[in-house]
């Protein structure tokens, strides 16, 4: 089900998975525009009810440091409610990024959307 | 038929391939200066066709040949690199003309090429204020200089593209603004709310950014200078640490570090200079 379509972030939901499909690169989060965009996608959170987030590339080519953040800083919220994050459709170069930035040893990396769905609903805490 | 089409024309000497590997293996031999090719074709079909010459031999422009009701593939074919596309249907009437047209432009740019593999080094500078809009912007043009220079392709131009990113953002919000990360953490408002109040405040908003880039063929060198107080990069927390893998900054120095060839900060820490080499081999212009 698509609940929200923005600028920047794409969100879905499916059952208790937010998905999240970034539209473009972000090079800061000091925009008004982008900071309603933000806070919108953090709300999905509580409103509906979800617990795991999945970030889905396929738009983007390459991401930087506040991408980075942005999937931290959401992570940190579902983290203490047993939520689990993954990432999916990341080109090659993304993901250079999350491994060098170590995320990659914490947030799976998949290959479709389907295999994160797999991965936040299956995997351990 | 397209055959036919084609050599009417005098001065042009056609060759065919069976398929699109066959075509794959001609091109390392040598170049055309055009390629036309059908959607369907066994081994390598049109749309991988058009992906493998746009990433090996990028001055070389392809049309794809669409069937009617294809519309969807020839948007494809344009988003992998394709130069055109020309319709089944009207073949008799386009193609001709498509193809010279083609020709034109690509002609031009294997000039534009073969000119720039002549340059020596090239000089530009900036100043720019705090609009972080400009950014983007800047970042694409520093790109486009590094790789028509032939010091790096079209992924190390993206990996130049995110370090030029991180250090131009740098200096806006942390440099000039003074702006810690860690408020983005615990507030997106006042985040914003800073932002825009320093934007326009005394003495953050009289700050500038410069930016200077020499750039020759073995070489990119790019310096970054706030007029912030500056800070000290040898504090900055290690993000790869386990640690502080949820702290808040520090990756985007870790992004500069890894994709430009040397990063060096001046001692008052308000001044970057990146410096990307060019490896062996990645100068994809004809030599002058």
């Amino acid at each position: 089900m698509l609940m929200a379509e923005t600028k920047i972030f794409q969100v879905e939901c499916e059952q208790d998975v937010l998905i999240v499909t970034p539209l473009r690169n972000l090079s800061s989060l000091a925009d008004e525009d982008i900071i309603a965009e933000w806070e919108t996608v953090q709300q999905q959170l509580t409103v509906s009810g979800v617990r795991h987030v999945v970030f889905d590339f396929h738009n983007l080519k390459y991401f930087g440091s506040t991408m980075l953040e942005v999937m931290l800083l959401l992570w940190k919220r579902i983290r203490p409610h047993e939520g689990r994050l993954a990432v999916c459709n990341v080109s090659k170069e993304a993901r250079e990024i999350l491994r060098l930035s170590r995320f990659d040893t914490i947030w799976p990396v998949c290959d479709s959307r389907d295999a994160a769905l797999g991965e936040v609903n299956s995997q351990p805490v | 038929m397209v055959g036919g089409l084609l050599k009417k024309q005098p001065d042009w000497q056609i060759e065919f391939a069976e398929h699109g590997g066959q075509a794959l293996e001609m091109l390392a031999a040598s170049q055309p200066e055009l390629i036309i090719t059908d959607m369907m074709m066994p081994v390598v079909d049109g749309l991988q066709l058009v992906a493998a010459v746009k990433k090996q031999y990028p001055l070389v422009p392809v049309i794809l040949i669409t069937s009617k009701g294809s519309e969807d593939i020839a948007v494809k074919a344009l988003k992998l690199g394709a130069a055109s596309y020309s319709p089944k249907s009207a073949l008799a009437q386009d193609l001709v003309e498509t193809v010279q047209g083609v020709l034109a432009v690509s002609s031009e740019k294997r000039t534009s090429a073969r000119l720039m593999s002549c340059m020596t080094d090239a000089h530009c500078s900036f100043v720019l204020n705090n609009d972080a809009n400009l950014i983007p912007a800047l970042v694409d043009y520093l790109q486009e200089d590094a790789q028509r220079m032939g010091i790096c392709d079209e992924g190390e131009r993206v990996r130049v593209g995110v370090a030029l990113d991180e250090a131009l953002v740098n200096a806006l919000y942390h440099g000039n603004l003074e702006i810690s990360s860690e408020l983005r953490d615990t507030d997106g408002k006042a985040y914003v709310a800073l932002v825009r109040e320093r934007t326009s405040q005394p003495p953050y908003c009289e700050r500038r950014i410069h930016v200077t880039a020499k750039m020759s063929p073995t070489e990119a060198t790019i310096t970054i200078r706030d007029e912030g107080p500056g800070f000290d990069p040898s504090r900055l927390p290690d993000p790869t640490d386990p640690v502080n893998l949820e702290h808040l900054g520090g990756r985007g120095v870790l992004l500069m570090r890894t994709f430009m060839d040397n990063v060096i900060y001046n001692e008052t820490g308000n001044q970057v200079t990146l410096i990307k080499r060019a490896a062996s081999g990645t100068a994809e212009n004809e030599k002058c």
